[in-house]
């Protein structure tokens, strides 16, 4: 039985997957697209991993129609680049750009059920030991609808 | 301050050898290098980081500051922290980036 919030974050992986210099985007940071990695980054890697932190659901009635629910799913894109040295904030800042841009090209990720997506925030973190360790959050607002009780 | 003989405990069976760098200084002396391994986050997501270190010879890197470096093993550490103690020895940190 299809799932559709998990039919979201599939698609989503996968157009994030596009990223990449030879697809015309500014970074390769869709080679290492996954979702929900917990596995820590290595000295010198890079990759993007999502997150679907939060389902808020908006009310039964909300736009007139008996039995329908719409959904907003957090998404969060958490980018992380080790590999970049001294070039690392300016990695990551083109690494964002990339993200709306793959979101922006199709907003519904191809799947009739959702109205749309909305960016909501990018927030940038950097630390440094040995190496210069950069990332960013991009948290993403799907808009979708499934009658109630559905997901 | 602890009475210490920094010559006897930097004891070559310790030490390696680092090219201490420091505008037109450039000399080897014996340091006590360490590379631990700790776990940092980026946003919330683990990344495993090295954090080099050294100790030397106060006396050796006279005027230490972020931007000498250090050669060891053909790797180039710049400095990102010197602490000197009153010992008379210094606590380097460093990285590569």
């Amino acid at each position: 039985m299809a799932n559709k919030r998990a039919d979201i974050v599939a698609a989503i992986v996968t157009k994030l997957g596009t990223i990449a210099t030879t697809a015309d985007y500014l970074t390769n940071i869709g080679l290492k697209a996954s979702e929900w990695r917990t596995i820590p980054v290595g000295e010198t890697d890079q990759f993007l991993t999502i997150r679907d932190t939060t389902d808020d659901l908006g009310a039964e009635s909300l736009h007139g129609v008996y039995n329908e629910q719409i959904h907003a799913l957090t998404i969060e894109v958490h980018i992380v680049a080790t590999d970049q040295g001294t070039n690392a904030s300016v990695f990551i800042r083109k690494a964002i750009a990339d993200i709306y841009k793959a979101v922006g090209a199709d907003d519904t990720f191809g799947l009739s059920y959702v109205m749309k997506t909305d960016p909501v925030k990018d927030e940038f973190d950097i630390t440094q030991e040995e190496r210069k360790a950069a990332g960013a959050v991009v948290t993403l607002a799907v808009q979708y609808r499934t009658t109630k009780w559905e997901n | 301050m602890i009475d210490l003989d920094v010559d006897e405990f930097l004891d070559p069976d310790l030490t390696i050898d680092a090219v201490y760098t420091r505008g037109t200084i450039t000399k080897t002396i014996p340091v006590i290098f360490d590379r631990e391994y700790s776990l940092a986050t980026i946003g919330d997501v683990p990344v495993q980081m090295a954090g080099p270190k050294l100790l030397c010879k106060s006396a050796d890197v006279t005027g230490i500051d972020t931007t000498a470096t250090f050669t060891i093993d053909g790797v180039v550490y710049k400095v990102t922290d010197p602490r000197p103690d009153v010992n008379g020895f210094t606590e380097v940190f460093l990285t590569r980036d």
